[in-house]
């Protein structure tokens, strides 16, 4: 079976690139493991969505997606794994796991949008060993929103995420207690919108510079002990006992790119998906990322956009020999994205999103071009915890594959 | 002096209530402290040749020994009549359980967790040592050396991964060499295999990463390494298929000695009624030796911190396990000077008395993930599993001296095991010596896994002479059937062999653990082994379903919604591991929003 577009994960990227690519090619086949699809969407039924001009829950906007990818021709299947990509010469080689055996075919092209997984209580460094009631943000909203399961009474948070907030507003509902939510950084970790829906609005208090100490239980969470931290030590008066039935960690989000990784895709040390170009095409030529499992988005909007542009550009592919050069930026910044820009593709009007490292007030976005200012523009205030983004029209500059583009905050 | 007032009086310089003296040929310490360290250093104190072993009677301040007995009482064995009765289902037990399998006995394995391999044989690397690493003990080595030949014949046998890639001891300067010799003529002595001094050139060829600062290394081909677990699980799981019976969730509480003959063992399950006893319970075994009159060791637990990598790093040790030379110094990355035979030995002598017995080693394990540990420390508590971060932080600083590419985001997960080790520091294997039914097979800590098949030998053979001596006939079990199915992960089968797999049942077609593959119709497979399991915990390590990168967060629901399918129970009713780790409380009524 040959495919021209073929997409792996049936989340919200992945269904928007699916539609658009549609609209160029009739020969497009989205995968997807689970039984439906949504993806995150699917454990989010209560969050409020404002796109395309409309307000939906998210179980109204999952209803809206699926309603709009039917009337394409895009072919979907659920229930199938993706398990394997092998590069031929002009194509790649897929086996799909799925119910009826294990199906091979060729697709001309590749969307990776498998989304991301939540760093794990060990890889957020929490002591003791990890007993019962130790979960993830990913997994509360998988218990109760997905299950129907309550697996907590009376919680902690470490970590104000914006998905911990989704969590905590899941929890609430059905009558948890939470007790407070704690982070190891100086200031929330979720937009302020979300702050005041959520925490504001059910008093929850949130404890900044605060850390987890101690977890206590044999079997099961009993208490947990926090901390504050001032400069980077724990300050010991400050040890407070607090009793719950469980510990909920969302230290933050790693995009998924396993089924890539093999194939040597080159990584971003920063966002921690694949270096990508203008077109969000991976070092691999044909191989395309988008959504988080590209980088770790907080707002839709942008997600959105690009999973179109990624549609569209997975269609029209022809493969062509790329000029690649790479992007620069200094230490204010989290990332920078695209890391990379081929000269021979199109250079008019480029997306850039970024993220700076801390906040800053009163700082322009400067971008340079072998040392000459390229762009300048006032981001007032540059907040850490937002993405934010910029448009670079580079076909006017000269460029060659000796030119240095650098990003400053200055 | 005698030696026993010897040491009265060298324990009394270290605490003043402390006293010593003789009791059954072992030596007795009485008193209490507040400092731990003091015990320790008492116990080490006492420690003679002239006597079986130290046993310590010195109590420590507000130590309170916590109850970890199962939360199950039911009569299933009681006045249950057995030849064998094996206490405990880690590592040993179960090699025990299926040597005795080979003869036609009742033999019965009782275990207290809800399933085999909970402890040691679980917080476990899966080194298969060379025995070298254990060189002064005599037991240690003796059985690790056996054992590990062993191990090629066991691992097909019971269908176990094993990998005999060979173990490295990395030198960085010319006059280093000299340790060489000594490992040599240890290793003759031992009969260890093949040991060789390579040069860098050779050792890039074994391993192509090594660390730069390594300029020449130690070579011994037979270490290896395997899935500990898994090999634990086949080890009761064949005994079981050959007839023995193993009962989880049981705990031996106390047992009735009468005429120096353990009469009956008493559970919370009933009593049972042994003809021999096999004391196999790792940290417990003193215990369980002084309820059987048999005390002549202490075990002093000591806890082991172990660091886990990504498989994305596991570039660092891809086929061996290595640990640096205890006679080499290797500073900081930005220290270039070059460190002369005389100022080196000097730096050495210092860095030694510093680091003592604390050298990190880089190992690989079979699943592919590199381990950098262990780190050890003295606890009093027997099952200490509780990471201290800090110790994580230190074992990372350590080991990037050693491999620099290692960065704290590459941590998966870390976890902490105790070993069970005497002061004498030696495995204690031996029939009862006040108590004649009992065999003792205790103090078994590193490296117990690897000494595992030729303890399991030994104590099998004591265990027959025993039965004989009371006139027993005992037959040989003639269907014996060494051959184990393990489950096996289907992903790594050739693709038609799966795809008939799942075109006989479609369930191996429902991918439900993503990271690592696993699908739905392999974790109904974990449930139909001849020891069944219904927890997560125990899933986990049978198949590595929920054990990749995301650790269960999507797939332990739909795990959870697989056992209760198969145990026909409400989903509320799956734990992680024992009855109290609850992991659901109730079901949402109507999910609510407002
Ligand atoms: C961190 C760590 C890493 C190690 N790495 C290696 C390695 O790489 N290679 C190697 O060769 N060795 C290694 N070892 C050593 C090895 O793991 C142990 O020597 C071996 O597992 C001991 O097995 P065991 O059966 O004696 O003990 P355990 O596995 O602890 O089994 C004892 C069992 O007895 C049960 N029990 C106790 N009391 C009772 C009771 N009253 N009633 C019923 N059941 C009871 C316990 O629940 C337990 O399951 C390591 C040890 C540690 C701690």
């Amino acid at each position: 079976m040959n495919k021209d577009v073929l997409i792996i994960g049936g989340g919200i990227s992945g269904i928007y690139a699916a539609i658009e690519a549609a609209s160029k090619s009739s020969n497009i086949l989205l995968v997807e493991n689970e039984k439906q699809l949504g993806g995150v969407l699917r454990r989010l039924p209560f969050n409020d969505f404002n796109v395309d001009s409309k307000k939906f829950t998210g179980k109204e906007y999952l209803d809206y997606l699926i309603q709009k990818i039917n009337k394409t021709q895009v072919e979907i299947w659920t229930e199938s794994y993706v398990s394997k990509i092998t590069k031929e010469d002009s194509t790649f080689s897929v086996d799909i796991i799925t119910r009826e055996g294990i199906k091979s075919i060729k697709a001309k092209t590749i969307i990776n949008a498998t989304g991301y997984h939540e760093k794990t209580a060990s890889q957020s460094f929490i002591p003791g060993s990890i007993i019962a009631g130790i979960f993830t943000s990913t997994a509360i909203l998988n218990y109760v929103n997905l299950m129907g399961y309550l697996p907590t009474k009376k919680c902690v948070f470490y970590g104000s995420t914006d998905h911990a907030l989704s969590a905590i507003h899941s929890l609430i509902l059905n009558g948890t207690e939470v007790v407070g939510v704690f982070d190891e950084k100086n200031q929330p970790s979720c937009l302020d919108k979300n702050k005041e829906k959520i925490l504001d609005r059910y008093n929850i208090p949130l404890f900044l510079s605060h850390t987890i100490t101690n977890v206590f239980g044999k079997d099961r969470v009993e208490a947990i002990e926090v901390s504050e931290i001032v400069n980077g030590m724990i300050k010991e008066e400050t040890r407070k006992i607090i009793e719950c039935d469980a510990l909920i960690v969302s230290q933050g989000f790693i995009p998924d790119n396993k089924l890539i990784e093999p194939l040597n895709a080159k990584m971003s040390l920063w966002t921690k998906g694949p270096i990508v170009d203008q077109n969000s095409m991976t070092s691999i030529d044909g191989i395309f990322v988008t959504g988080n499992s590209l980088m770790i988005h907080n707002d839709i909007d942008n997600m959105i956009i690009n999973a179109k542009e990624v549609g569209l550009n997975a269609s029209k592919y022809k493969p062509l020999e790329r000029k690649l050069i790479e992007i620069n930026f200094d230490e204010n910044y989290l990332f920078v994205e695209p890391e990379a820009i081929d000269l021979s593709s199109n250079l008019s009007n480029i997306n850039f999103f970024f993220r700076p490292s801390k906040s800053f007030n009163d700082k322009r976005i400067k971008v340079y071009l072998n040392k000459e200012e390229i762009f300048s523009k006032e981001y007032n205030p540059l907040n850490s915890t937002k993405m934010e983004n910029l448009i670079l029209d580079l076909k006017k500059c000269e460029l060659t594959q000796e030119s240095t583009i650098i990003f400053k905050i200055e | 002096m005698t030696s026993i007032s010897k040491i009265d009086k060298a324990v009394k310089l270290i605490n003043s209530s402390f006293s010593a003296r003789e009791e059954n040929n072992c030596v007795l310490l009485e008193g209490n402290t507040s400092s731990y360290d003091e015990i320790i250093l008492a116990g080490k104190t006492a420690v003679s040749k002239n006597h079986y072993g130290v046993l310590n009677n010195i109590t420590l301040d507000g130590f309170k020994e916590e109850d970890d007995s199962p939360n199950i009482t039911d009569y299933s064995l009681d006045n249950v009549q057995v030849d064998c009765l094996v206490i405990g289902g880690g590592v040993i037990g179960s090699a025990v359980l299926r040597e005795l399998s080979k003869y036609k006995l009742k033999s019965v394995l009782i275990e207290k967790e809800s399933d085999i391999s909970t402890h040691a044989s679980y917080k476990n690397a899966g080194v298969i040592d060379s025995g070298i690493d254990v060189y002064n003990h005599q037991y240690r080595s003796m059985y690790a050396v056996r054992g590990n030949m062993m191990f090629d014949k066991l691992a097909s046998e019971l269908e176990v991964p094993f990998e005999r890639n060979g173990h490295l001891i990395l030198l960085k300067n010319r006059f280093e060499k000299f340790f060489y010799s000594k490992v040599f003529v240890k290793s003759k002595k031992l009969l260890i295999p093949g040991v060789k001094l390579i040069n860098r050139k050779t050792l890039l060829q074994i391993e192509s990463e090594a660390p730069r600062w390594a300029n020449y290394a130690i070579y011994l081909p037979s270490g290896g390494s395997i899935d500990p677990y898994k090999y634990t699980v086949a080890l009761a799981e064949n005994a079981v298929e050959n007839g023995a019976i193993v009962s989880l969730n049981t705990k031996c509480l106390s047992m009735e000695v009468e005429d120096n003959l353990i009469k009956s063992v008493t559970t919370n399950r009933g009593t049972i009624y042994p003809k021999v006893v096999i004391n196999a319970t790792g940290v417990f075994a003193d215990k369980i030796a002084e309820m059987a009159n048999d005390r002549t060791f202490t075990i002093h637990p000591v806890k082991a911190t172990n660091v886990v990598l990504d498989k994305k790093v596991s570039f660092i040790a891809k086929r061996t396990s290595f640990i640096k030379s205890p006679v080499t110094v290797i500073r900081d990355e930005y220290d270039t000077k070059r460190v002369g035979p005389i100022r080196g030995i000097r730096k050495l002598i210092k860095y030694n008395k510093k680091h003592k017995d604390n050298e990190l080693s880089t190992i690989h394990t079979i699943s592919g993930n590199v381990i950098i540990g262990p780190k050890k420390e003295e606890t009093p508590i027997r099952y200490d599993y509780s990471p201290d971060i800090k110790i994580i932080n230190n074992i990372l600083d350590e080991q990037r001296k050693v491999s620099p590419k290692i960065k704290k985001s590459d941590v998966i997960s870390y976890y902490s095991g105790t070993r069970a080790q005497t002061f004498e520091e030696d495995f204690v294997i031996r029939k009862g010596i006040t108590t004649k039914n009992i065999i003792e097979a205790a103090g078994i800590e590193y490296p117990g896994l690897t000494a595992s098949p030729a303890i399991a030998l030994d104590v099998a053979d004591f265990t027959i002479d025993y039965l004989k001596e009371c006139g027993i006939d005992v037959k040989i079990n003639k269907v014996f059937n060494p051959h184990h199915t393990s489950v096996k992960p289907i992903k790594d089968y050739p693709s038609t062999l799966r795809d008939k797999l799942i075109k006989s049942n479609p369930k191996y077609g429902i991918i439900v653990c993503k990271c690592e593959e696993i699908s739905l119709g392999e974790i109904e497979d974990c449930m139909k082994s001849p020891i069944p399991v219904y927890n997560l915990d125990a899933i986990k390590r049978r198949i590595g379903a929920s054990g990749g990168r995301c650790q269960g967060s999507f797939c332990l629901p739909l795990i959870q919604e697989a056992i209760a399918r198969k145990k026909r129970t409400d989903i509320i009713n799956i734990k992680k591991s024992s009855n109290d780790s609850i992991i659901l409380y109730q079901k949402v009524e109507g999910i609510k929003h407002e």
